[in-house]
């Protein structure tokens, strides 16, 4: 141990023992004395003199027990201690200001700290696998293409795997939802294959048995399944003996060898691994891109130089396979950026510049608070600074009391956190939970209760500025005078409180404004659906296994025709209809199309739109119109000649002035093998990603024309569709025994689902900004309540001199109304900018919402108008005699 | 400091001594320097505390020779390690000291 180190333990041991340790020096002084005094005598001193003299050698008592004291404990952390008892003591004393600023305080902190631990499980551990730092996605990206697809073709990956020299393990997955039989009853289930290396390369153990031997990602030996634990417990009924069970997946036999723990969630839908079995031919394909790609940094190698080193081995590989690589390179990304929704960060920041706002504002009312009472303790401030308190001992003294309100209001608000991520969990589907990566790492953990700790400390060091300022130049003299009238607070006291209430006005004004707009935008959002009902609307899904009787297109037309006339033929239903992917549904084919005869300048000019497979009484069953041209028709099958249907956003994207009619356009790229479709007709604008600000692109084609292996259908009912879900699943049974359906629901119900990540921020910026309207009327009541209690005298002077009630009323409420004026001069500025922020984010915000503008603005002038009012009321119930007393 | 220009000298008394209260110490110390401190014995307590809080001495309470309680103080196995480089220490800087006074007079 080292000197400092054992002197430092010495003086904190000594913080704890200080009265025995004052005592003990005291009695060895008094010893030392008595022992001076004696030596004095021997040399035949007066009693007097020995003493007095004994004292002289000694030095002054005080000041050595001073001294000793200084030097044995720490001076400082003896002060804080000093102070902090002090200031507990202080608080202690005001109760009802000590509630409502450990209240305020209390509201702002749990706000920040609840935002902050979701923004915390969204963006920062959306995972949570223990080596999630060194995990990267691989993909390949087309040269100048901003659309990444990040999948990555099977013989490139291979060759990535022999060449890379960055990584450790490097593993592939690819998507497969499954049909899964052998159970009580088959179910659609989402299946991932992968590579025998996945679990390995993610860091994680199974639950029960283990997970796939390096032989078993080859062709013939891959009927092995490992199972989520969330599936092992809906459908396995948590059985412990599972392992070595058999089930079947799209009707070939699987063994179950292992069930995964909760925290294994990787990718954030999956419901059971199965082993990636590439065949020869597999092996050899370099243009189908359909791999997705992680890996595991070496020790040592950066992200940064993964990237260049794989840059170059995709050039080596493009110059070798021109045909299929050229223009191919790769990308290396965390798989933490992978994995965090798309979109949730804007949302999260959002809300935290909200909560922050909010706390802004908490702490302006503080502030006032303390100011308010620090005005009151002048005396006393000035009395500490006479009897030669320094100006930093004594504004220490103050800040660390709004300190230690800040503490005492992060306890409040860590309370008032918890609860509200309660109600922000058990809010939540739990068949939606599983699909919201980072949803399960929302809680309040050390890092949130640290940040807790940190604002706290900031906002009560923030509210306790002003006060602390003001006691750094106290003007004695001014003190002295204005204590012997007590009339009023300095002239800068009161610029300081305007400031502040001009402050809060503005601030809760641009929040007010973004909360209304975002709710109303959210609204906005689901209004775009009420045109097709989709309260009358029974939706399902399914997907069609990848097996040998569906290879043919002409089959899947087929099973799917048979389904729609078993469905139409419901009673209580009007219509059947085919879509692969209904609205807000989260199924989205979005891809690059090309228009014959106007080959793609350059990429920057990439044609993208979404491409839907319908059934020709689409239309009719969504109630969308027909602008231009025909409909589709049973006509169009798979013998005549291929057609599609545009949206008008399209039409107008790329035949801004001309008709599309006729023109010939086809999914992919000019020279890929898909069809020239001819353009039959133009149909209204229906919106399908939620996500998308503007409207978006739209390709439709007939799906008898390109029946795709999974389809949604959806079922116009004149009865409550909930009613119809089991005559439903009967009907698809009687045209396939072993064919699940899936998402039996109303598509009000899925829209719902889907939207509700954006109803939740709603919500929240509801509450803060109700909480920014309360906080701030009560912020500008009590600088006006207190104004008016201190002009009390003045309002005394004027009434006696014959002033009339309302020009009293007036003399309130008219600085009230000027400050109020002033905020919505800096308010709305900030308005319009977080208004722009906001429409960039959601469609269906108007940054030029004029209603919204104008219902905040009146709500919170009335509301900072009342704030001042209602002390003005009682400003002329003064009694003038009571008031000309008044000190 | 005046304080820690004596703590070298109290190691060494405490060395030489034994174990000793806080006036004795004092009064040796006087004697070493031949009276030339002009200090008050009280500043010696400073020393004390200092070397406590570094574990060089020891502290325990006690009776004295004229059956007063006092406190003795006496150096540690720690304490007894270091002296030697204090005092070369407190010597190199006492010297240097010295002529700088030296040259301050001259000039």
């Amino acid at each position: 141990m080292s000197d400092w180190l054992r002197v430092a333990a010495a003086k904190a041991r000594a913080l704890f023992s200080n009265r025995r340790l004052d005592e003990d020096f005291a009695e060895e002084l008094q010893a030392h004395l008595a022992s001076l005094t004696e030596e004095n005598l021997n040399k035949g001193m007066s009693a007097e003199e020995a003493n007095r003299v004994a004292r002289l050698r000694l030095g002054g008592l005080t000041q050595l027990r001073e001294a000793h004291r200084e030097l044995r404990g720490l001076p400082t952390v003896e002060t804080l201690f000093r102070d902090v008892h002090y200031a507990l003591r202080t608080l202690r004393k005001n109760p009802g200001l000590t509630l409502v600023a450990v209240l305020t305080l209390g509201l702002g902190i749990g706000a920040n700290t609840a935002v902050f631990s979701m923004a915390q499980g969204f963006l920062l551990k959306p995972l949570s696998l223990p080596n999630l730092d060194r995990l990267v996605a691989v993909g390949e990206l087309k040269a100048y293409d901003n659309n990444d697809t990040i999948r990555v073709s099977p013989a490139n990956y291979l060759d990535w795997v022999s060449q890379n020299r960055s990584f450790d393990r490097i593993s592939a997955f690819d998507w497969e939802s499954v049909n899964l039989s052998g159970v009580a009853q088959p179910l659609a289930a989402q299946g991932i294959h992968v590579s025998a290396d996945f679990f390995g390369l993610l860091g994680v153990r199974p639950l029960l048995g283990r997970t796939f031997l390096p032989e078993e990602d080859q062709p013939g030996h891959e009927h092995e399944v490992v199972l989520t634990r969330g599936l092992w417990e809906r459908q396995f009924g948590s059985d412990q003996n599972v392992v070595g069970k058999t089930v079947r997946i799209n009707g070939s036999a699987y063994t179950v060898v292992g069930v995964m723990d909760k925290d294994c969630k990787f990718p954030q839908s999956v419901e059971l691994w199965l082993p990636l079995a590439l065949d020869a031919q597999a092996r050899r394909d370099r243009n189908d891109r359909y791999l997705q790609v992680m890996a595991h940094l070496k020790p040592g190698v950066t992200r940064e130089q993964a990237q260049a080193e794989m840059k170059t081995v995709a050039g080596r590989l493009a110059d070798q396979y021109p045909r299929t690589n050229r223009d191919w390179s790769a990308q290396v990304i965390s798989l933490r950026d992978y994995a965090v929704f798309r979109g949730s960060g804007p949302f999260m920041f959002l809300l935290m510049g909200a909560v922050g706002f909010v706390l802004l504002i908490a702490c302006a009312n503080v502030a006032n608070l303390l100011f308010a009472r620090a005005t009151g303790r002048q005396k006393e401030i000035a009395v500490r600074a006479a009897l030669g308190a320094s100006r930093w001992r004594v504004a220490r003294q103050l800040l660390t009391e709004s300190v230690v309100l800040g503490l005492l209001g992060a306890g409040a608000g860590v309370l008032l956190a918890q609860w509200a991520i309660y109600l922000i969990l058990v809010n939540m589907p739990p068949d939606l939970e599983r699909f919201v990566a980072g949803w399960d790492q929302i809680r309040l953990d050390g890092t949130v209760f640290v940040f807790a700790l940190a604002v706290a400390a900031t906002a009560g060091g923030l509210a306790g500025l002003a006060p602390a300022f003001q006691s750094w130049r106290p003007d004695l003299n001014a003190v002295l005078k204005e204590g012997a009238r007590n009339s009023s607070g300095g002239r800068s006291s009161h610029r300081l409180r305007n400031a502040f209430v001009i402050t809060q006005i503005s601030l809760a004004l641009t929040l007010i404004v973004g909360a209304g707009l975002m709710v109303r935008g959210f609204r906005g959002l689901l209004d775009t659906n009420r045109g097709f009902h989709p309260e009358s609307l029974l939706t399902m899904r399914m997907v069609l296994p990848d097996s040998p009787a569906f290879k043919d297109p002409h089959r899947r037309a087929a099973f799917y025709d048979q389904t729609l006339k078993e469905l139409g033929a419901l009673p209580g239903v009007r219509a059947a209809a085919l879509v692969t992917g209904f609205p807000f549904s989260g199924l989205m084919n979005s891809g690059t199309f090309s228009v014959q005869g106007q080959p793609a300048t350059d990429a920057g000019a990439q044609r993208f739109a979404i491409i839907k497979d319908i059934s020709p009484n689409y239309f009719g069953t969504m109630e969308a119109p027909l602008l231009q041209g025909r409909a589709f028709s049973d006509l169009d099958g798979p013998d005549s000649a291929p057609v599609a249907l545009i949206s008008e956003r399209l039409a107008k994207l790329h035949w801004p002035s001309r008709s599309p009619l006729g023109r010939h356009i086809k999914v992919g790229a000019q020279d890929s093998s898909e069809p020239w479709l001819t353009i039959v007709g133009v149909v209204g604008d229906i919106k399908y990603d939620w996500t998308a600000v503007s409207s978006e692109p739209v390709i439709y084609r007939p799906y008898r024309q390109a029946p795709q292996n999974y389809v949604a259908f959806g079922l116009r009912t004149t009865v409550e569709p909930d009613s119809l879900v089991s005559a439903a699943r009967s009907a698809i049974t009687r045209v396939s025994q072993d064919q699940p359906i899936f998402n039996v629901e109303s598509l009000d119900r899925v829209i719902r689902d889907n939207t509700l990540p954006i109803a939740y921020v709603a919500v929240m910026m509801a509450v803060a900004g109700a909480l920014a309207l309360l906080l701030a009327s009560v912020g500008v009541y009590s600088v006006m309540a207190y104004s008016v209690a201190e002009r009390t005298h003045e309002i005394g002077v004027r009434i006696v001199v014959g002033a009339r009630p309302t020009e009293v009323v007036r003399l309130v409420v008219g600085r009230g109304f000027l400050l109020t004026v002033l905020g919505f001069a800096f308010g709305l500025p900030c308005a319009f900018g977080l208004a722009h922020l906001e429409a960039n984010l959601l469609a269906g915000v108007d940054a030029r919402d004029f209603w919204t503008f104008s219902w905040v603005s009146a709500l919170l002038g009335v509301v900072s108008l009342l704030a001042c009012y209602i002390p003005a009321r009682r400003a002329i119930r003064v009694d003038p005699i009571v008031a000309l007393r008044h000190e | 400091m005046v304080a820690s220009k004596s703590e070298p000298m109290v190691l060494k008394t405490l060395t030489a001594m034994g174990p000793l209260h806080g006036y004795g110490v004092a009064r040796r110390v006087e004697q070493i320097s031949g009276q030339a401190l002009e200090i008050n014995q009280g500043t010696i307590s400073a020393s004390l505390v200092r070397l406590q809080q570094r574990g060089w001495i020891s502290a325990v309470w006690g009776s004295s020779e004229n059956n007063r309680r006092a406190k003795f103080y006496c150096i540690t196995k720690t304490g007894r390690k270091r002296p030697s480089a204090e005092a070369a220490n407190w010597e190199r800087i006492s010297g240097v000291i010295g002529r700088v006074l030296r040259i301050a007079e001259r000039s």
